[in-house]
């Protein structure tokens, strides 16, 4: 069994080992280690000061998860290394890869290292932690694409189909598709997002001959199909990271705690976070005037299990999500439209594409790279409508102002 | 010239008998802690090997480790009568390569290889045969 204390402070979590680290612990140091860096930890510090042997398997397993850290800005550091140890990771190689101290003191006269960002400023509450920069005050139109109340009867129709240039949005969420002629297309919409341009959506028939479609900047002139939706583009004007201050935080909380980072009346928020337990749902029939039902509203009791599917508890409980949201500070300020068709008062409404479970860099700034780090390497689940108690462990987020048009 | 036996089974259980073993009889010679230190995880790393690679059966098989001090020289010799295995025909870890080419694989031998003066395989009478040696000063002690 190996033995271990762990120890957590705002900028590192210390890990002191004990006892033997060989081909019998290395295992459980494995799944320690996932354990911490879901947890959040990013920049771990194990103390071997206790420590009195280590064989190649444990040095297996530090390798494995420095490589893993490293990618998202993270690393392990080695503390109180005896020579004895240092020695076995000196002839492994490994003194060029992790940092070594080899007492606490030397550790201690390393300077600090300082946030690279001017200006981080911090809100915090007992759910969440948001550290953020702010960028700028620019304000950009909000697009509401389409019309809403279309979808409660299944009444579109080809003339209710809206078509974006591709260069005009860079976020958008709704109930979309890509295609040039309708009776082809129409038959493949579904829960929809545009992530940086790039658009990934979840067609609503079951077995379409795609599971899901991912366009990435494949075509310039491309553009997409909207039944409704809302759109934005436009300059961060502040970049975050968050943190749940428990297990999680829900999308709820998130919601309320974003508008401290900006005084703007509508958001589009892009985000990335890695998941704890989602509830999702998808439309699992085109609202099209053909599959229009005799009466009523396709959110009635009696329909809702034929029109979505939803889940029942949660899902995806590792898993890195992209999300495109728009969130009004106050509902009534859209005028007269909601923000989502069946709950009317929400104030809020966030499309995920839901990809493999993995880490996230948690430094603010890195939105961009770490979207298209996940993008080409992860691979995607589903395209989702997100529930408000859908559970978020961290992540990092940019805000744009908007403004209706 | 001191001596000393242990007979381990082909179970990677077995290998926590190798460091008390080890212990007591570096302690009783008068080895210095970083030679035990060394020679004891390179018995490790090498009986591991064994363990993994020697035996393509389910069968339970014994290996045996005989450790001696003569002089200033500590000497271990492994037995075991699995495949001809041996271990130094492992091709040479390249440490100098970056993080993300780093391979795991090899990495034991290789510590070995880098830790001890003297590593010498022979395959006698169906027996793998692994001797490794290792001096030391005795006035540390």
């Amino acid at each position: 069994m190996l033995k271990f204390e762990v120890n957590k402070t705002e900028k590192y979590t210390t890990l002191i080992l004990y006892g033997r680290i060989d081909g019998q612990t290395a295992p459980e140091l494995d799944i320690l280690f996932d354990r911490l860096t879901k947890e959040g930890g990013r920049i771990i510090a194990v103390d071997f000061s206790n420590v009195n042997y280590l064989s190649s398997a444990g040095i297996g397993v530090f390798v494995k998860v420095q490589k893993i850290l490293k990618n998202i800005s993270g690393e392990i550091i080695l503390l109180s290394v005896s020579d004895n140890l240092y020695k076995i990771f000196s002839v492994s190689g490994l003194v060029n890869f992790f940092k070594i101290y080899r007492t606490e003191i030397e550790w201690k006269n390393v300077p600090a290292v300082e946030n690279e960002c001017g200006n981080l400023m911090t809100v915090e509450n007992e759910n969440i932690k948001i550290s953020y920069v702010k960028l700028n005050d620019e304000v950009y139109g909000l697009s509401v694409l389409g019309t809403m109340t279309k979808i409660e009867n299944s009444s579109y129709s080809e003339s209710d189909v809206v078509t974006v240039l591709k260069d005009d949005l860079d976020y958008a969420l709704g109930v979309a598709v890509m295609g040039d002629d309708y009776r082809e297309y129409k038959m493949l919409f579904g829960e929809s997002v545009v992530l940086d341009n790039n658009f990934f959506s979840y067609p609503a028939v079951k077995n379409p001959y795609v599971d899901y479609m991912l366009d990435s900047q494949s075509d310039d002139t491309a553009n997409y199909k909207f039944l409704t939706g809302f759109g934005f583009k436009g300059n961060f004007s502040a970049e975050c990271c968050f943190q749940a201050i428990n297990e999680f935080v829900t999308l709820d909380e998130l919601v309320t705690s974003v508008p401290c980072v900006s005084d703007s009346p509508v958001f589009g928020i892009a985000l990335l976070a890695e998941s704890a337990g989602l509830y999702t749902m998808n439309i699992k029939k085109v609202p099209v005037i053909d599959n229009k039902p005799l009466s009523g509203n396709i959110f009635d009791k009696d329909k809702f299990n034929e029109w979505f599917d939803y889940s029942i508890e949660y899902e995806f409980k590792n898993n890195v999500v992209a999300c495109a949201g728009v969130i009004v500070r106050n509902p009534t300020k859209l005028k007269n439209k909601s923000l989502t068709a069946y709950a009317k008062n929400l104030n809020y409404h966030f499309h995920a594409a839901i990809f493999n479970a993995g880490l996230l860099c948690k430094k603010i700034g890195s939105y961009k790279n770490e979207l298209h780090r996940i993008i080409s390497n992860f691979n995607i689940c589903k395209v989702q409508h997100l529930i408000g108690k859908s559970r978020l462990k961290n992540g990092l987020f940019g805000i744009v102002n908007l403004e209706e048009e | 010239m001191k001596k000393q036996n242990l007979k381990i089974e082909n179970n990677k259980q077995e290998l926590k008998k190798i460091y008390p073993f080890m212990d007591v009889f570096c302690k009783r010679n008068n080895v210095p802690s970083d030679v035990f230190n060394e020679v004891t995880l390179s018995i490790d790393e090498l009986v591991t090997n064994i363990i993994s690679y020697a035996f393509g059966d389910n069968e339970q098989h014994y290996i045996d480790i005989d450790v001696e001090v003569e002089g200033n020289l500590l000497c271990v010799i492994l037995k075991d009568e699995g495949r001809e295995f041996n271990p130094l025909t492992y091709p040479e870890v390249d440490i100098k390569k970056s993080l993300d080419e780093m391979k795991i694989g090899g990495l034991g031998i290789h510590i070995v290889r880098n830790l001890m003066d003297e590593i010498v395989y022979k395959r006698e009478n169906n027996f793998n045969v692994l001797i490794i040696k290792k001096s030391f000063s005795k006035n540390e002690n």
